[in-house]
């Protein structure tokens, strides 16, 4: 039903230049998409750490000024007393936290969807303190000319989501934080309904149950509101521990269709289909009994994160073909293809 | 009235609490957070109440001069039933903050249920019929309070989004009080401070000439709990996401035993204030999430000490 692509990952860290001398490239993955001059383009989420000498440590961290953010590098010896390791993801510094990995958001242009060109500077880099741990996972929605870019801004005020937009995919405009934290999983929808912009997004609000799928909507993308609960993870070794939604819903005669993921029993990852209704989409008309795609491959079974696979970026081609990009073990981007009717036929 | 010398910057009332669980004309667990206005030569004081059985709703008290008040019979609002808000006031509504704004009084609480915390908007013009405007955050926020006039021509409202260890004060505007965008961390938590761990909008922004006077709550975790202190931030009249100034010290801390015993000990928590025309300030303040109490200083003297960090 759904085909992995035999050359599977598309993306490697090791294709991938690291935006200064003394980062290194830990991954890449987590891909938004979007066609545009008949292109397919991706924006990958470009995950850098640095490389210790021995009996130092190494971190990354962003220095902001007006102009915008720039990567730097704290080198601090192992034994320094100031230093507190947390755990593998980063260490405390005089009070200040770093963490040993920050993303931000890299171009890949393709003409086939399969043999991918990277750019060798970031699109989405840092620029602000709000966005002092990095910007991650970008969902694309085209409504009219201008391609909506969503985005996770993480600091430590915690994760938000932000809004960007371009229309030639070289430069940029940021339009700010447009769901404050906690708050990711982002996707528009790439038109308006009755009026208005629609989204799906995932508030996480530890100790009120599990993280589950909302729906927003707005006048202008900018203010959003109307938010109402769409779906709660089930209790199934696939979603007992969180849900959320992917890349934006597509459009189909029988509704929109949302590939979401969820995290399940051993932090395993898998993609699920959503069904809602055309013309009211926080009706929920139909939501898949079992994953569309699961990590079996060693390179979804093997990496820096487990067991991971997670889509943000889904394209639709005029004949009902679906390229399905997703995250293998927040490493590499992958590929697997399908058609609209498939996906339609599994929710009967 | 004779004014303690202590080691906060408000004195209190001396008859404090001046609402207790006994006040109240029907069977309750505590009251608590509740919300003064002046309203037809009155004083009202929107306020939390908790349920015997544990979930919250609002009452009203009224009083003459501001110091003996009563307690309207019923409740004004208790959580919706049913339409589109019943679902998320499943566990109750809590912490009402008024702003008085071109005739209409708004309220900002927080609607509970098992999806989390969300922010919920009503308003009333008479204190006898309330109206829900919407739900204006994602769960897992709280403590909104609404500045009294538009800035830049747009409604602005400081809140809370928590989770994940964070606790940061966040500003977010809105054209119609439904849809909010443009939100931005405003005041953050100091790290070895008595706001170390979280912060939250308490009173709805004053204004005054140094800036909007926000007094907040800021909580220190202890090896025995939180403490849950008030303190004072001024913010830019303009562009209120920047902080003019901000106090060293609270100007309320946990000192009383009505204070430091009660459902949840060591709190003080404003959620309003009143400034009388001799520019005193009244700051209402739920203690030990079982009573309100008031505590009082000199507007200037808090703006010029605020303004001097």
């Amino acid at each position: 039903m759904v085909k992995k692509h035999e050359t599977n990952p598309l993306i490697e860290p090791k294709s991938i230049k690291p935006s200064r001398e003394g980062y290194r490239v830990k991954g890449t993955f987590n891909a938004g998409a979007a066609e545009y001059n008949r292109e397919i383009i991706l924006l990958l989420r470009v995950a850098e750490d640095c490389v210790a000498d021995e009996g130092l440590i190494s971190v990354p961290y962003y220095r902001f000024d007006a102009e915008g953010g720039y990567p730097e590098i704290l080198e601090v010896k192992a034994d320094d007393p100031h230093v507190r390791l947390k755990d593998t993801r980063g260490i405390v510094y005089k009070g200040k936290d770093y963490l040993s990995t920050l993303s931000h958001i890299r171009i890949a242009r393709s003409k086939d969807g399969i043999n991918f060109t990277i750019e060798d500077k970031p699109f989405i880099y840092p620029c602000s303190s709000s966005e002092s741990f990095g910007t991650e996972d970008a969902r694309i929605s085209k409504i009219d000319d201008l391609y909506y870019i969503t985005y996770t801004s993480v600091s430590g005020d915690g994760w938000a989501t932000a809004l960007a937009t371009t229309r030639d995919f070289i430069t940029v405009e940021r339009k700010g934080i447009i769901f404050p934290p906690p708050n990711k999983d982002v996707s528009i929808f790439p038109e308006k309904i009755n009026g208005k912009y629609l989204a799906l997004h995932r508030p996480h609000n530890e100790g009120f149950g599990k993280p589950s799928i909302w729906f927003s909507e707005s006048p202008d993308l900018l203010h959003w509101g109307g938010h109402k609960c769409l779906i709660r993870p089930r209790d199934t070794r696939w979603e007992e521990q969180k849900i959320g939604g992917g890349a934006a819903p597509l459009k189909t005669d029988k509704g929109w269709l949302e590939i979401y993921h969820g995290k399940g029993r051993d932090q395993i990852y898998s993609l699920y289909l959503l069904l809602l209704d055309l013309n009211d989409p926080a009706h929920v008309l139909k939501r898949g009994k079992e994953p569309i795609l699961f990590p079996e491959e060693p390179y979804e079974t093997r990496g820096f994160f487990p067991n991971v696979v997670f889509s943000n970026g889904v394209i639709a081609g005029a004949d009902g073909s679906v390229k399905i990009y997703y995250g293998a073990c927040d490493e590499t981007v992958c590929l697997a293809e399908t058609t609209i009717d498939e996906m339609l036929d599994t929710l009967k | 009235m004779v004014r303690k010398i202590g080691r906060d910057f408000l004195y209190r009332y001396e008859e404090n609490p001046i609402l207790t669980a006994e006040d109240i004309p029907f069977r309750c667990n505590t009251v608590f957070n509740g919300s003064p206005v002046k309203y037809e030569g009155e004083y009202l004081i929107l306020f939390r109440v908790e349920g015997l059985q544990g979930y919250s709703f609002f009452a009203l008290a009224r009083s003459r001069k501001g110091f003996f008040y009563k307690v309207d019979e019923k409740p004004v609002m208790l959580p919706a039933k049913k339409g589109k808000f019943a679902k998320y006031e499943e566990r109750g509504i809590e912490d009402p903050r008024i702003t008085f704004m071109d005739g209409v009084y708004y309220i900002l609480f927080t609607a509970a249920s098992a999806f989390g915390p969300m922010i919920e908007i009503a308003k009333t013009e008479d204190f006898k019929k309330y109206e829900r405007i919407a739900l204006v955050s994602s769960p897992g926020n709280k403590d909104g309070v609404l500045f009294p006039e538009k800035i830049k021509g747009k409604y602005a409202r400081l809140d809370r989004p928590i989770g994940n260890d964070i606790g940061s004060i966040w500003i977010s505007y809105s054209d119609d009080l439904i849809y909010w965008g443009h939100s931005k961390a405003v005041i953050t938590p100091r790290p070895g401070y008595w706001d170390s761990y979280r912060i939250g909008a308490s009173v709805p922004p004053i204004k005054t000439d140094k800036g909007w006077l926000e007094i907040y709550h800021g909580v220190r975790m202890t090896a025995s709990g939180p403490i849950y202190h008030a303190g004072s931030v001024l913010l830019d009249l303009e562009d209120p996401s920047k902080i003019v100034a901000r106090c060293d010290e609270p100007i309320l801390s946990p000192r009383e035993n009505y204070e430091r015993i009660g459902d949840v000990n060591n709190v003080v928590f404003a959620c309003g204030a009143i400034v009388e025309e001799d520019r005193t300030i009244k700051v209402y303040y739920g203690s030990a999430d079982t009573s309100i109490c008031m505590a009082m200083g000199d507007l200037d003297e808090l703006i010029e000490r605020t303004y001097n960090g």
